[in-house]
């Protein structure tokens, strides 16, 4: 694996009005690596990736993604440099087709051909999609509309992807279906940095994971490492 | 893709040209008609616009035509053409929307809604009590010797709705729609794809005010007299919303048929059943909301809704 620095993350603090959330905290993706954060509730999880998205910027820190600081980048400048995001609640178009969803997906791809070679890609990553290209998104299943957001997330081939909580409120088939989906999308050699509430499972595929606790950087290790870590598996792991 | 073409290029222009050869053909009574529908046109596809396209309800689109009215009312009597003060109206209106946006569009949902019914009425206020400039709720009457005659702002009021129809066409096909759409079914997954929400929020929302700020000064110029309710009246806004709704929101051809419908409606029960008009038109409506949420043309089949581009 190459060891190129993707996403890195230096001592950020975020806070929202008065309420700060986080605490200098540091985190470091590199190039085709699964990164899971993992954490009780209120820990600052999902505010630390919506940092790197521009949807709740840091006031102090800095986040770099490959040669950019997109420490203050406003949120739709994001996905042109090869960040895709998939954010919490399986966000779709629901009044609109599978096939315009992942179409405006590559809103930024101006030339029509390249758009539609995009679609052609992901159908051929989702087969599942494909066959339901022009039903309405809002009329897919739990797991389909998480698998149209990631569709969607790819359209513009990102190096990164970033994903808040991909398996929650799924079924189970479902949830072993998006996590088959992070493994693939790992081989085709993406970066992904994860948020989930499945810690076990997220860690079981994740080569590194991050504990926040109360906005602090807690552990950092190895997936592996932190599944047998007796602290970690007694706090989140349930013993 | 032919009988598109027929449809969305040949139709409008054929009643564009039955429009303007109207003033030839028909008696006063009916000009003044077909101005009124066009003045309605206008402002339903500018209502369309903003709140149609992009799911943001504004309750205060009239506020805009105010200014515009009050403009010409103001003007006008200092000696200026009127053509010029179409256009001046036109710019107070859009002066308006700038720093109304910036400060609006921030709000999601009825925020936004509440926010303009309540700035529309801060407006009715001032122009009520500044009378050293409006002459307060007594209102602006104009000489006739300053107005233009009947037929000419007919063909104002005219060209006015097919430049407003002409902006919904354009923008309906073009990229800049796909945003406003996107912003319209999930603000927040618009900007993740790389939609600039804010920025189309804002031109969409200044292009929607710049036209009732033109309406308005013609309808000073036809009607002669203007005071603050008949200028910031929540009624017009509202019949905008209806027109719209009644159609087909988002759509090019909805409000058209929605400002027929009404229009038309309205002037044959008032006609017949003067006493019970409004009230049957609201029951009319009130059906058709009910019964009909996307509008009279949901009510057609899918090939004609393909075939008139009415798929949102």
């Amino acid at each position: 694996m190459s060891s190129l620095l993707l996403l890195d993350i230096q001592a950020i603090d975020v806070a929202y009005g008065q309420l700060q959330v986080l605490f200098g905290v540091d985190l470091h993706v590199y190039r085709g690596e699964i990164v899971a954060i993992i954490g009780p509730n209120g820990a600052g999880k999902s505010t630390l990736i919506k940092s790197v998205v521009g949807l709740s910027p840091a006031q102090a820190g800095k986040i770099r993604f490959l040669n950019h600081d997109i420490t203050q980048l406003a949120a739709h400048k994001v996905p042109a440099l090869g960040i895709g995001y998939v954010p919490q609640g399986r966000i779709v178009f629901a009044n609109m087709t599978v096939e315009d969803n992942l179409e405006l997906g590559a809103f930024l791809i101006q030339n029509r051909a390249a758009k539609l070679a995009s679609v052609a890609r992901v159908f051929d990553q989702f087969p599942r999609l494909a066959e339901r290209r022009q039903q309405l998104a809002g009329k897919l299943s739990g797991g389909e509309q998480q698998m149209l957001a990631i569709g969607r997330a790819l359209m513009l081939d990102p190096q990164l992807l970033i994903l808040d909580e991909p398996s929650l409120g799924l079924a189970p088939k479902y949830v072993d279906m998006i996590f088959d989906i992070l493994l693939q999308l790992r081989q085709q050699g993406r970066a992904l940095l994860m948020v989930e509430q499945n810690a076990a499972r997220a860690l079981t595929i994740a080569d590194r994971g991050y504990v926040l606790e109360l906005g602090h950087n807690r552990f950092h290790d190895t997936g592996a490492a932190l599944l047998t870590n007796p602290q970690v598996r007694k706090m989140y792991l349930g013993g | 893709m032919h009988q598109q073409i027929i449809v969305n290029i040949t139709l409008p222009v054929f009643l564009l040209i039955c429009a303007g050869i109207a003033p030839l053909l028909v008696s006063q009574y009916h000009l003044s008609f077909g101005l009124q529908v066009f003045m309605m046109l206008a402002l339903a596809q500018s209502w369309n616009l903003i709140s149609g396209m992009t799911g943001y309800i504004s309750f205060g689109q009239v506020v805009f035509f105010g200014i515009g009215a009050y403009t010409a009312a103001i003007l006008l009597p200092l000696g200026l053409h009127w053509l010029p003060v179409i256009g001046v109206g036109t710019l107070m209106a859009i002066l308006l929307a700038l720093p109304l946006g910036l400060l609006t569009l921030r709000l999601r949902g009825p925020y936004f809604a509440i926010a303009m019914l309540g700035l529309n009425e801060v407006v009715r206020i001032i122009a009520t009590l500044w009378v050293d400039l409006t002459n307060g709720g007594s209102g602006i009457s104009l000489s006739p010797t300053l107005l233009p005659d009947l037929s000419t702002n007919y063909y104002s009021m005219l060209i006015l709705a097919a430049v407003a129809c002409g902006i919904i066409w354009v923008v309906h096909g073009s990229r800049f729609g796909l945003e406003l759409r996107a912003i319209r079914e999930d603000e927040a997954a618009a900007e993740m794809v790389g939609v600039n929400t804010t920025y189309a929020k804002f031109v969409a929302f200044v292009g929607s005010a710049a036209i009732p700020g033109a309406v308005g000064t013609v309808f000073t110029m036809y009607n002669s007299y203007i005071n603050p309710t008949s200028a910031f009246a929540p009624d017009l806004n509202i019949q905008m919303i209806v027109m719209v709704m009644l159609g087909g929101s988002g759509t090019f051809w909805g409000p058209i048929l929605g400002t027929v419908l009404v229009m038309g409606l309205r002037e044959i029960l008032w006609a017949s059943l003067p006493a019970l008009h409004m009230a049957i038109l609201g029951v009319i409506l009130l059906i058709i909301v009910l019964f009909l949420p996307n509008g009279v043309l949901s009510l057609t089949s899918p090939k004609i809704r393909i075939r008139f581009d009415l798929t949102k």
